[in-house]
């Protein structure tokens, strides 16, 4: 048989890594819910919180990286910048869209740092990224002399305020992104060139698909979604620290790879990514809410990233007998 | 045969893994100081029965014995420290280490915290590099393939290893290193060595070996004296029925001009100039290094040529990139399947629809409908066998894999075929598939450029030929004026 009409949905359904990933997830909050009588309200306040959600729009960026078949380590340092030159920018008098706009553009720019290292120069991106991590977050030290912007207009922090229905602004900008780039990365004809250029780079330069095009886009895409992601924490936490988001990407980075991406490329989906992350930031809630000391958390993080790296290594053997 | 004259002997041998039977109780067996062929199909069993006399995997049943002694290797090493060393296809070396400090560090005898002292590497293994000028200080990953199964030979020597086994040893060297690899072999096999020599290629086993043991579907077919049996035969036996007509017959075809290339010049090529008509099959051939590849990935678009144009019926175009060849038509199929053809980890779909990405979708989705429809008329056509074209690339044969490219061009409705070396590795069977789907293109108005380095294929298929040596053309001629002499003098720029 060359095509089992149930083998596409078997594919789709349990073979995939999003059908697990939303058992477990239904899973721990039953368990929650059981455990603490406080977990709905609580959940509640975790599930549409406006910081969670600046997050979820970053990992749209690490996940089509990492499809692509490189990694993004300035991340955090991206955050802080942009926030950064956006209130250097509020300090200094100038109008709001300047601001925004600069802000998006030094995202952007750091995208295309990192893109120019890896893809012009040919550098291991673990290393090109590792850089700029270093320097753009030294940048971001260097403008504020490390002290924090506090100063910004009320029309800027209004546009992380308020609801739209009964749900905060950020929560409900992070679904509609969410929508739309999971729908395209799973659909779409121009994402599905990422997972071949991950699956085989060279293979794919041969087949007409320009790796080295597509690389700096996506590097450049990253960096706009950590503009934009930093915009609206900045207006939401109405502070642009210049020392904040530290090592955010490896979270970011685990969370991805427990939604089935892989650091080799070729894999990956913005759903398994938002599920991997709702699984990380459930287990540091749970821990709160159980009242488990915080410093234990890297335990269970690292344990589901270990299992998860488990799963992928079964099901790899299995397909290959 | 006498008792004391035997080796090694496999008795009854079986083993058995998920879904097939890899081997069926075989049994045959080799002569001290003989240089063995083991040969057959894909999935014959010539490497499960590798692995199982050097300890790499455990048989299920039967017998190994060497020199008149039971074993049972549980491991790598202990095959070695009875004398049974296996060449793989891929070195065990270390490649960023010295030739000597390979040498040393695979003797048994090394002890854990001694000092290696480089100058004084074995006897034997030097007396092997030496005689093949190969400096013990040279860094490993420096050095040529054939060499570098030097270096790995010499670290068997170190340990009296009595019993060489070389699984396709051939498969990257190039013509000229093949002869240095023989070289080894008579080496060897003077100094009292047995060998077992693992080759698709029959040329090279009717050439070096004495004696060829044929397996099919994990089964043991016959061993022959190679004095007393010829090419033909072995391929009969290794595929099981008669292998008449290893070629198409070639057809008179209408013939339109469809490439043409003018002075065209690159690093490895100067002022080539040649045409590609419609329905003709256009073999190019040359040693490795005179520039056929090179060549036609600058006319593909993947390398930048320094000069030189092409037309395309007549019309002049710009090929800088892939995806401009492919606009006009053309599909390049590469040498090498696993490095830059296939995407193993993607599933059959993915593979066959890559090329033609915008035939099975809507306007900016992917549409699986058309995309399952297109997948299974191409693996149809073309005759694929495969379980599902969900399953994984990685699960085909090197076969199927070559057959599934030739169907991802296909999609894409070439009139432009450049396929290099699309019978390497393969096996008997797939090869003459791999012939007559090409020239079942060229029969439908394609017009295929072939490379290969094997003149047989090249004699066989090919309806004209342009030889190469040293990035230039040396000859371009009919199919009905040449003769193997002749294009043997053309490639070696006589």
């Amino acid at each position: 048989m060359i095509l089992k009409s149930s083998s596409y949905f078997i594919n789709k359904l349990t073979k995939q890594r999003e059908f697990v990933l939303f058992v477990v997830v239904i899973g721990i909050i039953i368990l929650l819910s059981v455990l603490s009588p406080y977990f709905f309200s609580y959940f509640n306040f975790l599930a549409i919180s406006e910081m969670d959600s600046a997050k979820g729009i970053v990992i749209i960026g690490t996940t089509l990286l990492l499809i692509t078949g490189v990694l993004d380590l300035s991340v955090g340092s991206g955050l802080a910048l942009v926030g950064v030159v956006t209130g250097w920018f509020f300090t200094h008098h100038y109008s709001m869209p300047i601001a925004i706009i600069f802000g998006l553009l030094v995202g952007a720019i750091i995208g295309l740092i990192n893109s120019f290292l890896v893809v012009k120069l040919q550098m291991h991106s673990f290393i090109a990224t590792l850089g700029m991590m270093y320097m753009v977050r030294s940048v971001a030290l260097g403008i504020t002399s490390g002290t924090p912007f506090y100063d910004f207009p009320k029309e800027f922090i209004n546009i992380s305020k308020g609801e739209i229905w009964g749900f905060p602004k950020p929560f409900i900008i992070l679904i509609c992104i969410f929508v739309i780039m999971a729908f395209f990365v799973d659909k779409g004809r121009f994402f599905k060139k990422l997972f071949y250029i991950g699956s085989n780079n060279r293979a794919a330069n041969l087949v007409g698909i320009d790796s080295k095009k597509f690389t700096t886009l996506m590097y450049v895409f990253a960096g706009i979604f950590v503009a934009f992601a930093s915009i609206i924490l900045t207006s939401k936490s109405r502070a642009a620290i210049p020392a904040a988001y530290a090592g955010i990407e490896m979270k970011l980075i685990a969370a991805a790879i427990i939604g089935g991406a892989s650091l080799k490329g070729g894999k990956g989906s913005i759903l398994g990514s938002i599920l991997g992350l709702i699984i990380l930031l459930l287990i540091s809630n749970a821990m709160t809410i159980l009242n488990i000391s915080i410093y234990w958390e890297g335990v269970i993080i690292g344990t589901v990233l270990v299992l998860a790296a488990i799963f992928d290594e079964l099901t790899r053997k299995r397909v290959k007998s | 045969m006498l008792d004391d004259e035997i080796l090694l002997s496999i008795q009854n041998v079986s083993k058995r893994f998920p879904g097939t039977q890899a081997l069926d109780n075989v049994s045959f067996n080799i002569k001290k100081g003989e240089v063995h062929a083991l040969v057959g199909e894909n999935g014959a069993g010539k490497s499960t029965l590798v692995n199982i006399i050097a300890g790499v995997i455990h048989k299920d049943m039967g017998q190994v014995i060497l020199n008149g002694k039971e074993m049972n290797f549980q491991n790598v090493q202990q095959a070695q420290k009875a004398g049974v060393k296996v060449v793989f296809q891929e070195l065990s070396l270390v490649p960023n280490l010295s030739v000597a400090e390979n040498i040393y560090g695979s003797s048994n005898n090394m002890e854990s915290f001694q000092i290696m002292n480089l100058n004084n590497i074995d006897e034997k293994a030097k007396y092997l590099i030496q005689k093949f000028n190969i400096n013990p200080k040279s860094i490993v990953k420096e050095l040529g393939i054939a060499e570098q199964q030097i270096v790995e030979i010499a670290g068997a020597l170190v340990n009296n290893c009595s019993l060489i086994i070389f699984d396709e040893p051939s498969a990257s060297l190039t013509v000229s290193e093949i002869d240095i690899l023989f070289d080894i072999i008579k080496l060897l096999k003077k100094n009292g060595l047995t060998v077992i020599y693992i080759s698709h290629k029959i040329e090279e086993v009717i050439q070096i070996c004495e004696r060829v043991t044929i397996l099919k579907d994990g089964k043991y077919v016959n061993t022959k004296e190679i004095k007393n049996t010829n090419q033909r035969e072995i391929i009969n036996l290794m595929v099981g029925r008669e292998m008449k007509n290893m070629f198409p017959k070639r057809e008179k075809n209408e013939k339109k001009l469809l490439l043409s290339v003018k002075n065209f010049s690159g690093e490895k090529f100067k002022n080539i100039s040649f045409e590609l008509y419609s329905g003709e099959i256009l073999g190019f051939t040359g040693l490795t290094g005179a520039g056929r590849t090179e060549l036609l990935r600058a006319v593909f678009g993947i390398d930048q040529p320094q000069s030189g144009e092409i037309k395309i019926k007549n019309k002049e175009v710009n090929l800088s990139k892939p995806h401009e060849s492919m606009k006009n038509g053309i599909g390049f199929l590469p040498e090498d399947r696993k490095q830059d053809g296939v995407f193993l980890d993607m599933d059959i779909k993915d593979n066959i629809i890559v090329a033609n990405l915008k035939a099975n979708s809507n306007k900016i989705t992917m549409n699986r409908k058309k995309t399952e429809k297109n997948t299974i008329a191409m693996i149809k056509k073309i005759g694929i066998k495969i379980g599902n074209i969900y399953d994984k690339a990685i699960s085909l044969s090197g076969g199927n894999q070559q057959k599934l490219l030739i169907a991802r061009w296909l999609l894409a409705d070439p009139q432009i075929l450049i396929v290099d070396e699309p019978t390497r590795g393969i096996d008997v069977g797939a090869k003459q598939e791999v012939y007559f789907i090409l020239r079942d293109l060229a029969n439908h108005g394609i017009g295929i450029i072939f490379i290969s380095s094997e003149l047989p294929e090249i004699l066989g298929l090919s309806d004209r030929v342009i030889a190469m040596y040293h990035g230039k053309i040396t000859g371009n001629l009919p199919i009905e004026e040449i003769t193997e002499e002749k294009i043997g003098e053309l490639i070696m720029g006589l």
